[in-house]
Parts: structure tokens; C-alpha cells; sequence
């Protein structure tokens, strides 16, 4: 188990605010966060490149706050792979073995086994590694790291440089490797997808802040602060103020412009007066105009088309001037509900929404 | 198809071989060869090529060591003032070699320099200290770009993979850099064996004893004996193509 407590670190004016996070073996940890978020800085603290201000690095109760990269068990692979150059396939992938001098037939066998594992067995006899494909270089990047054996493997946004088909595919693979390992992974990224593809937990990390740590799932449907919010592209976010008393079926009102939307409230909440009403595009339901929904969650408004995206488009409906709710995705653009330009019922449960008081913002 | 900055590029590449073939060509030329071969059988040329040869190649690898962490101290270190220590350090290239040599000469006017100027002033470690000075400056420029070409984060990940600091330096670093090494290491040497300015001044032009090669092609000028002057000028100019060239060989061919 890696636990990383109260853990302070800096580069130039920035710096990574207490943070703590506590890894169980074989779990996939992933930090999520934007550019300039202090991923990096995390990572390279923990790996012992940069040292820590302050704060406690344990690896199953062991303080390695101290020790050098080399003794702490640790493997990285960075967002350029880092494969060096002036060595053959064979070469790299035993460069930890050769280092740790490893007898050479238990070298040969390990090699075998992980090459086999990951499906490069006939890249090792490759002299140059300029002549592999971007999949082949992730691969026999993460063969090199995990032929040493290490406690834990870091990842820095290893899947970038791919095209989405190949980061999908070696995603599922290397997935597959580290549980069939046993592996403790954590992996940076400011990718979603990868994020909600990979993680056994995900945290959020925004301005050197550990914002939330949970279940995927939990993360994306309730995103602790409107700023997290907004980083995980939620797609329907209006600015509003909760009107006095209960607005029926126990629901509050929020005022938004001209919409007046019906929410559940959580209880923390009740008191606050500027809010941000929030709403994921995949709990929003497209009717036609004379569908009979309960009214708590019933919306009228015209249909103004498809977002542009080729694996997820969204319908975009007017609600009124100012309030566009986008719906879906609706990978199917006939069987919406109604022509563009028509008439349509938006369905939003109350219970669906997401409501962040102004005055708890959340740093961006 | 060539644009025409491939034109102006190709023509100036032109010009400039021309140029150096040029500045070889009238050497041989006003020899004629064969004086330039006969001057080589004598044991004052002999010598001073001798000298010339080893005094260069021990002051380039004496400044080979120390400049090669230098450069990769100033390539990998980022300190307040790396910029003025840089500077510092390739004082010898933009110094006059006259300046550099009264610069040495003056180190040894008082102690501890002053019980140390019997072995280098006037001597032979004289033409050492002085070629050590001018090859230096010059293979710590082109380590330090060399260093600053390669990735750190390849060091970084040879640490995670076992390697202690100087494993990952020599298994890593160290190999990726060798090119640029060697090319320090013959530029360096290149300017040490034709080093006349600091080298005189230090060590003086004493005839049979500190007569390096461009010492003998100064003292043979200053007696009106140009043909040996520029017959040892010919054998100088080929030896460092010749040392350009091997290294061209051993070095390219690994590309």
C-alpha cells in the first residue's frame, strides 16, 4: 500500500497543497486534472525526482520520503516513453536486468515471458527502436518497466501521442496486464475517457488541490465543486438563484434566466441563495411535444439540431433566450423526436440535478 | 524542386569548400610537394611534430576531463548566475591566445604560482598548461550542447529501472553524448596542436626544445626559410584534416 500524507512540494510560484491519498496494492489509481494542475508535480514527488517540502511518503509503512528513486520499488513511464535511443528492443527492455544484474537465463526467461505477455516477441530482435509504431514504442516501454518487477507503476499520460483507435486498444491490453499482474498502477492524465477507462479511483487534482477522491462513476455524476464540474465537462451549467420555499414534491425552485427548474436540494444547501444548477446531457430524455411526463420534470422547447461529433452527438434544445439544454449523446439522428426546428418535451428529473452555491465556487 | 534558398545555401557551401581547398592547395603548391616531403626526413621538423603531437593530445585529454562534466553541470544544473558562470568558463575562446598566455604568465608571479613557474614557464608543461587552456573552453561549449540535446528524462527512467547517478550517466547519457564528445575532443585538440599565441608566450620559442609545429613555422619564417615554413605548415594542416577525417570515420559510421 502506498500512502502519500500531507505532502507539500513546489515548483516556481506553484505548489501542491497537503495532499493525501492512500493506494491499495493491485488498485489503479488515477489523478484526473487540467494542465498546470500539479499532476506532474505529484508525480515526480512521489517518484523522488523533486524532493518533498513537507509531508510523509509511505510504501506499506516504510518512509521512503528519503531514499533515492532507485531503491524505492518504483517504475515510470513518462508521456514520451523515454526509450532509449541508442539501444536495440532486446536492450531496453533488459536494461533494468542488466543493471540489477540479473544471471543472463533468468534475464532471457523474464524477458520472454513479459515480451510474450504483451505480444512483442518478434520486435526483440529490432536493432533500431525509430522503427517501431507508436503502439509497439507503449509497448515495449511498459515490457521495460515491468520486467524489473516493481511495488508500483507510474504512468504519465502514456497513451497521449496515440490515435484514438490504437489508445483504445492498448488501454483494454494494458488494463488486462496489470490485473493479471497484480500490478498497483497510478496513471496521470487530463483525458476523461482514459481516466473513466482505467481507474479503480479516480481523484481530481485542480490548482496543487486534491478536489475529490472516489469511484468513477461517483466522480462524474457528482463532481464535488462547480469548478470540478466544469473540468469534467459538464455540459449544462446555468447560473441562478434558489427561490424561497418548497416549489412541490419536495422540490426547490432555481431561477435561471427566464427557466424556472425544479431540483432536489441537497440538505447542506438549503440556506444559499446563488447557485449554479448543473445537469449531465446523458440524464436529459428528448419527447415529442405532446408526451405526458410528470410536471416536476417536464420542459417544453424547440430542437435546434446535433452537436458536431462523430462518436457522441448531442440534440441541442432552446428552453428559452439563453437556456440551451444539450441531450444525449443521440448516436441515431433519425430517431429524434421531432424535426429541427420542431417542437419537443425535455425531460429533466429533478433528482438528476447537480447544485453548487456560489459562495463554494472551487478553485479552477 | 529547389527553391532558391536551397540555391543560395548550395552556392555558399560551394564558395566555402572552395575557399579551404584553396588555402591547402597553395601550400602544396608553392612547395611543390617534394620539399614538403624532404622537410619531413629532418629531425628538428621531426621533433617539433613530435612535440607538437603528444603535448597537444595530453593537454586535450586533461582538458577532455575536466570539461565534459563541466559542460553537463552546466547543460542539466539550473542555478542563479548559469549564464555568468558560462561565460566565465568560455573566456578562453573569445580571448586573444597572446592575452591568454600573458593571463597564465601572470598566475605564476606570486605563490603559489611563483615556486610552480620553474616547472611551466619556458618548459614543455608550459605548452601543455597553455594548449589545456585553449582546447578546454572549446570542448566545454560543444559538451554542454551535446548534453543539452539529450533528454533528461532518459536518465530519470534508467534511475526507476536501478541505475545509481553515475550508472545512468554512463549507461545513458554517456553513450548518447559520444559523438559530441568526440567532436569536443577534436575540435579541442585541433586548436591546441595549432596553438602558437599562448603556447610562445608561456613557454616561449626556444629552438630544439618548447618548438611546437607553429613555433618551428614562426621561427622558420622569422629566417627566411619559407619553404620549411611552409612545408611544416602543409604537415600541420594535415594532421588536423587527417584527425578530422578519422574521426569523421570512426564516429559517422555509427550514426
Amino acid at each position: 500500500m502506498l500512502q502519500v500524507t500531507d505532502l507539500v512540494a513546489h515548483y516556481g510560484q506553484f505548489s501542491l497543497q497537503r495532499l493525501n491519498v492512500t493506494i491499495a496494492q493491485g488498485e489503479c489509481f488515477v489523478l484526473l486534472g487540467p494542465s498546470g494542475a500539479g499532476k506532474t508535480l505529484f508525480l515526480e514527488t512521489v517518484l523522488g525526482v523533486k524532493p518533498p517540502d513537507a509531508g510523509r511518503i509511505l510504501l506499506d509503512g516504510r518512509d521512503i520520503g528519503r531514499t533515492r528513486p532507485e531503491e524505492r520499488g518504483f517504475c515510470y513511464l513518462p508521456q514520451d516513453l523515454a526509450l532509449f535511443p541508442h539501444l536495440s528492443v532486446r536492450e531496453n527492455i533488459a536494461f533494468g536486468l542488466l543493471v540489477r544484474r540479473v544471471g543472463p537465463a533468468t534475464a532471457d526467461e523474464r524477458l520472454r515471458s513479459i515480451a510474450r505477455l504483451l505480444g512483442i516477441e518478434r520486435l526483440l530482435d529490432r536493432r533500431d527502436i525509430r522503427s517501431l509504431s507508436g503502439g509497439e514504442k507503449q509497448r515495449v516501454a511498459l515490457a521495460r518497466a515491468l520486467v524489473v518487477e516493481p511495488r508500483v507503476l507510474f504512468l504519465d499520460e502514456p497513451f497521449s501521442a496515440l490515435d484514438p483507435a490504437t489508445r483504445r486498444q492498448l488501454q483494454r491490453e494494458f488494463r488486462d496486464v496489470w490485473r493479471r499482474l497484480g500490478l498497483t498502477v497510478v496513471l496521470v492524465t487530463h483525458d476523461h475517457d482514459e481516466a473513466a477507462a482505467l481507474a479503480d479511483r479516480l481523484a481530481i487534482i485542480m490548482g496543487g488541490r486534491l478536489k475529490q477522491c472516489s469511484a468513477p462513476a461517483e466522480v462524474f455524476e457528482h463532481p464535488a465543486d462547480l469548478a470540478t464540474a466544469r473540468f469534467l465537462l459538464i455540459e449544462n451549467i446555468f447560473p441562478g438563484r434558489l427561490l424561497p420555499g418548497p416549489s412541490g414534491n419536495g422540490f426547490r425552485a432555481a431561477q435561471c434566466g427566464p427557466v424556472t427548474f425544479r431540483v432536489a436540494l441537497p440538505e447542506p444547501l438549503a440556506g444559499a441563495e446563488a447557485v449554479h444548477v448543473a445537469i449531465r446531457g446523458c440524464h436529459v430524455k428528448l419527447h415529442a411535444s405532446e408526451a405526458r411526463l410528470p410536471d416536476a420534470s417536464a420542459y417544453p422547447g424547440v430542437l435546434e439540431g446535433l452537436t458536431a461529433s462523430a462518436s457522441a452527438p448531442k440534440a441541442i434544445v432552446r428552453l428559452a433566450e439563453g437556456i440551451r439544454i444539450e441531450c444525449g449523446p443521440w448516436p441515431d439522428p433519425q430517431a429524434l423526436p421531432a424535426p429541427v426546428g420542431g417542437r419537443v418535451l425535455v425531460e429533466l428529473p429533478p433528482e438528476r440535478f447537480l447544485v453548487f452555491a456560489d459562495s463554494e465556487q472551487g478553485e479552477e | 524542386m529547389r527553391s532558391w534558398v536551397d540555391w543560395v545555401c548550395l552556392a555558399a557551401a560551394g564558395c566555402s569548400v572552395t575557399l579551404m581547398v584553396a588555402l591547402v592547395a597553395v601550400q602544396v603548391g608553392y612547395t611543390g610537394g617534394g620539399p614538403a616531403l624532404s622537410a619531413l626526413g629532418q629531425p628538428d621538423v621531426l621533433q617539433a611534430i613530435w612535440l607538437s603531437v603528444w603535448t597537444s593530445l595530453v593537454g586535450t585529454v586533461a582538458a577532455l576531463v575536466l570539461a565534459v562534466p563541466t559542460g553537463y553541470a552546466l547543460a542539466r544544473w539550473r542555478f542563479r548566475g548559469a549564464w555568468l558562470a558560462e561565460a566565465v568558463l568560455l573566456i578562453p575562446v573569445t580571448m586573444s591566445p597572446m592575452a591568454l598566455g600573458v593571463a597564465l604568465l601572470l598566475l605564476f608571479r606570486n605563490p603559489p604560482g611563483l615556486w610552480l613557474a620553474r616547472f611551466f614557464v619556458f618548459e614543455v608543461p608550459g605548452i601543455i598548461l597553455a594548449q589545456f587552456f585553449v582546447a578546454y573552453a572549446f570542448i566545454v561549449l560543444v559538451a554542454r550542447t551535446t548534453f543539452s540535446g539529450i533528454d533528461p528524462r532518459l536518465e530519470q527512467v534508467a534511475r526507476f529501472l536501478g541505475c545509481t547517478p553515475w550508472q545512468a550517466f554512463r549507461r545513458v547519457t554517456l553513450p548518447l553524448a559520444r559523438n559530441g564528445i568526440v567532436a569536443a575532443f577534436v575540435l579541442g585538440w585541433a586548436r591546441a596542436i595549432g596553438d602558437f599565441g599562448s603556447t610562445s608566450t608561456i613557454a616561449g620559442a626556444v629552438k630544439g626544445y618548447t618548438e611546437t609545429m607553429p613555433v618551428a613555422i614562426y621561427l622558420n619564417m622569422a629566417s627566411v626559410s619559407i619553404d620549411r615554413a611552409v612545408a611544416l605548415s602543409v604537415v600541420l594542416t594535415l594532421l588536423t584534416i587527417g584527425g578530422l577525417v578519422a574521426v569523421r570515420l570512426l564516429v559517422g559510421g555509427r550514426r
